[in-house]
């Protein structure tokens, strides 16, 4: 070999190097990858601490994280139906929002006007939830090409638009209070070191887990649950051993939407009830779905959780100072969606997403 | 090959009409055609109440935020959601610079292009490496945030940009004196007067963007759009740059955009944060797909959609009784019914039906040397090629019909602005036929006369008497 070509052999070895192996330079691996959000990370927190500190330290800070506890659990919820859909079709469902937010109307209905108890009226309009999202699988969604994304979007916004619509048709446009399952008078809660940690807090953080462990069962130990996983590794082989593709996939479908009428629920209490108020919040979902790696489960309820502890501190914290005065709560938004360019800038498959390989 | 094969249709059944590309009927059918765009376009502000025509100046300006998004969803495959927040820059943009800088629409143009260019390579940028949906969610995420930073109190932002109620426009776009007569509006009521300078400004200003769209497709950044639409891979192996092309796609695209949010601005009179929020982002998404992806046609019908779906779909639902809150769900029903009955929109569908009335045919040399335009397989069969011509010249002789008693009516007044496209038809007759130089020497004496009739006229209306 020539040593001209060795050269080049070897320059070529160092650049694969810098992105892959251990002994990068630290300052690099800073600004790369995951290291970068690390970086942003320690950069937010090293930001905050003098706030977090200075202000009646331990009782606030504890009352602002338990505040995100509620907004994390629901967060985590939606993250679940829309990664549950993702992983299975690589589509998004747009509406899954909304879905959600009619099965908290559901629940409304029947413990306001039927005087059901509030955890009845949660079973059933979860299992209507799903028989709803399995036939919108079936009627509107399987006969695309999940290849071709426009008409999903198309139809999942519009699926959108109609249930708001219908929403407002039927319950009207003004805000409704909804009944926590949880107890929710104001003296139900415990103290810790000052902070309040209501009981509606622990009794939503409770029912996720439950909820996540339920589902972990129902995909790990079930027959269906072992074809979901043979459908989203791989369609055609699947098909090939004998899964019934579709059927899994509205299995995937139903699931979804039972998980995101849970969702809406169990924030519904804090948010009260109107035809967007699951809209508001689904783009948080969105951005622990993506922070979290839109196929892993696990992943984006840990992201779901951060997600919601930056929106509290952040928004909490920041506008003590005088040079972020501007920032109000509903700048969260704004910080949703910069968690989404990040993320998907330097680490496209989230924090614990399957890495993909793609030819160009 | 046989006359009676060429007749058919694409379809293989033969159609009512038959031109074949260069004769005389093909070039009436193809004046016709355009005629069918621009006659209404001059003829309905003059018969319009004022206020319809400042929405139609509206829809010019959504038609081509619309193209804007065309640019990317339709040529170049890449799902963004996020371009009302492009239009929204643009029209903030404006806003703030006739408000505070005493500038003029036209003047803030250029820097709303370069401004939504450089602000489309910034969130394109991610484009690169975010495929498919996930775009989407990022762009869609950016519709969110959009009317959230118009409100940031500080930083001189929600002075210039009026927070929650945003701003009206200190000068409006009013038309000077010679605009008037040579519109022939001044005995119009100023509202009604500006609205009518306001749609013609609009309608030169989205023609020009039009073509510069439409020869963008033409040359070579459109045709490795459209290779990277249909085939990424394939398009990387020939030597098309993906990453440049999609940044300069979306740069490009964005920049469009904000030149129609100008448009919204200055057709509104103000600017807003509701005006450009995640509900418009559906809304334009709806129009777009309702004209039809990938097709400019389909832009300006999606302009109209946005304007007047809004204005008309809660009346029709009330009309029945209905709750208005149920307009929503109209949209939503027409999404879902577009993906499934008319993937292409309505541009496809009135396709589909031109196809079965009207079949254009290609012109092929005439191997014995005679004219050019003389159909295929005419030589060994003069007698079927002599019945083609009639047919042909006589369709086109009862559209011509057809198209001047449309005209008749509307003769007086509008006329005048019928001149630039008169020219325009003249000349891109003349520039299109390559085979039949006579005929497109007609077609350009027939433009520049008509250019010379609309100059006396102008002459006469703006004399004073």
């Amino acid at each position: 070999m020539k040593p001209s070509e060795k050269r080049i052999w070897g320059r070529e070895h160092r650049m694969t190097a810098v992105a892959t192996s251990p002994k990068a330079s630290t300052v690099k691996r800073m600004f790369t990858g995951s290291g970068l959000l690390v970086t942003l990370a320690v950069a937010l927190t090293l930001f905050l601490i003098p706030q977090i500190l200075t202000n009646s330290f331990p009782q606030l800070f504890l009352q602002r994280l338990f505040d995100s506890f509620t907004n994390g659990a629901a967060y985590a919820v939606t993250a679940i139906s829309l990664v549950l859909i993702f992983k299975a079709t690589t589509l998004i469902n747009f509406a899954q929002a909304n879905i959600g937010m009619f099965g908290a109307y559901f629940v409304f209905q029947f413990v306001t006007h039927n005087n059901w108890p509030v955890v009845a009226g949660i079973i059933v309009a979860m299992v209507l939830m799903a028989l709803g999202s399995a036939g919108i699988e079936r009627v509107l969604v399987r006969p695309f090409d999940p290849n071709d994304h426009l008409p999903v979007v198309l139809i999942t916004f519009g699926l959108a638009s109609i249930f708001e619509a219908v929403a407002g048709g039927v319950w009207g446009l003004e805000f409704h209070a909804f009944q926590s399952p949880f107890p929710a008078k104001p003296e139900d809660f415990v103290s810790i070191a000052g902070a309040r940690l209501r009981y509606d807090t622990i009794g939503t953080l409770f029912v996720m887990f439950l909820m996540i462990g339920f589902l972990f069962a129902l995909l790990n130990r079930t027959k269906v649950g072992l074809s979901f996983r043979a459908v989203s590794s791989n369609v055609e082989s699947a098909r090939l051993v004998g899964v019934r593709t579709g059927r899994t996939l509205q299995f995937g479908w139903a699931l979804a939407g039972a998980l995101g009428a849970l969702g809406a629920a169990l924030v519904a209490n804090k948010t009260q009830l109107e035809p967007a108020f699951m809209a508001k919040l689904v783009i948080f979902a969105f951005a622990a779905a993506v922070l979290g790696g839109l196929d892993s489960i696990g992943g984006s309820v840990i992201a779901a959780f951060i997600v919601a502890a930056i929106q509290s501190l952040v928004t909490g914290y920041a506008q003590n100072y005088a040079a972020l005065g501007w920032l109000k709560s509903n700048f969260a938004l704004v910080l949703a969606f910069v968690v989404i360019l990040v993320v998907l800038l330097v680490k496209p498959n989230g924090l614990y997403g399957t890495k993909r390989i793609e030819r160009v | 090959m046989t006359a009676t094969t060429v007749q058919q249709g694409q379809g293989g059944r033969p159609t009512p009409l038959t031109f074949y590309q260069g004769t005389p009927g093909h070039r009436i059918y193809q004046v016709l055609g355009w005629g069918l765009l621009v006659v209404p376009m001059v003829v309905l502000p003059y018969v319009l109440p004022g206020f319809r025509v400042s929405q139609m100046a509206q829809a010019i300006g959504w038609a081509i935020a619309i193209l804007g998004m065309n640019l990317v969803i339709g040529y170049s495959g890449l799902i963004s959601l996020g371009h009302i927040a492009f239009t929204g820059l643009g029209a903030y943009l404006t806003a703030t610079l006739i408000n505070e800088s005493n500038w003029d629409m036209w003047m803030t143009l250029p820097v709303v292009f370069v401004a939504c260019f450089v602000f489309g390579a910034l969130i394109g940028l991610p484009a690169l490496k975010i495929r498919g949906l996930y775009l989407a969610l990022v762009t869609l995420a950016l519709a969110y945030t959009f009317p959230i930073l118009t409100k940031i109190e500080g930083g001189g932002i929600d002075k210039r940009t009026g927070g929650d109620n945003g701003r009206t426009l200190s000068e409006v776009l009013a038309p000077p004196g010679w605009a008037r007569s040579l519109l022939g509006i001044n005995d119009k009521t100023p509202p009604q007067q500006e609205a009518i300078y306001k749609y013609v400004c609009f309608v030169v200003l989205a023609v020009a963007c039009f073509w510069i769209v439409r020869n963008l497709m033409k040359s070579e950044p459109g045709r490795a759009m459209l290779a990277i639409r249909d085939n990424q891979i394939g398009a990387a192996v020939s030597g098309v740059n993906l990453n440049r092309h999609k940044v300069t796609t979306f740069a490009v695209s964005a920049g469009v955009a904000g030149i129609g949010g100008s448009m919204i601005a200055v057709a509104l009179n103000s600017v807003g944060p509701t005006s450009f929020d995640a509900n418009y982002a559906i809304l334009t998404l709806m129009g777009l797909v309702v004209g039809g992806v990938a097709t400019q046609h389909g832009c300006w019908i999606g302009g109209l959609v946005v304007v007047f779906l809004q204005d008309f779909a809660p009346r029709a639902v009330g009309r029945f009784d209905v709750d208005v809150v149920y307009a929503r769900a109209l949209f939503g029903v027409a999404l879902v019914l577009i993906a499934f009955f008319a993937p292409g929109g309505i541009v496809s569908l009135a396709l589909k039906v031109k196809r079965k009335v009207v079949t254009v045919l290609p012109a092929v040399p005439d191997p014995s040397g005679g004219k050019a335009w003389v159909p295929a397989g005419a030589g060994r069969q003069a007698g079927a090629t002599k019945a083609a011509t009639r047919l042909d010249t006589l369709a086109g002789a009862g559209l011509a019909f057809g198209f001047v008693s449309l005209l008749v009516p509307f003769f007086v007044n509008p006329m005048i602005t019928l001149v630039p496209a008169a020219a325009a038809v003249g000349l891109g007759v003349s520039r299109e036929s390559g085979s039949s130089p006579g005929l497109s020497r007609g077609a350009s004496v027939l433009g520049f006369f008509g250019m010379v009739v609309g100059v006396v006229a102008v002459l006469a209306r703006i004399s004073p008497h």
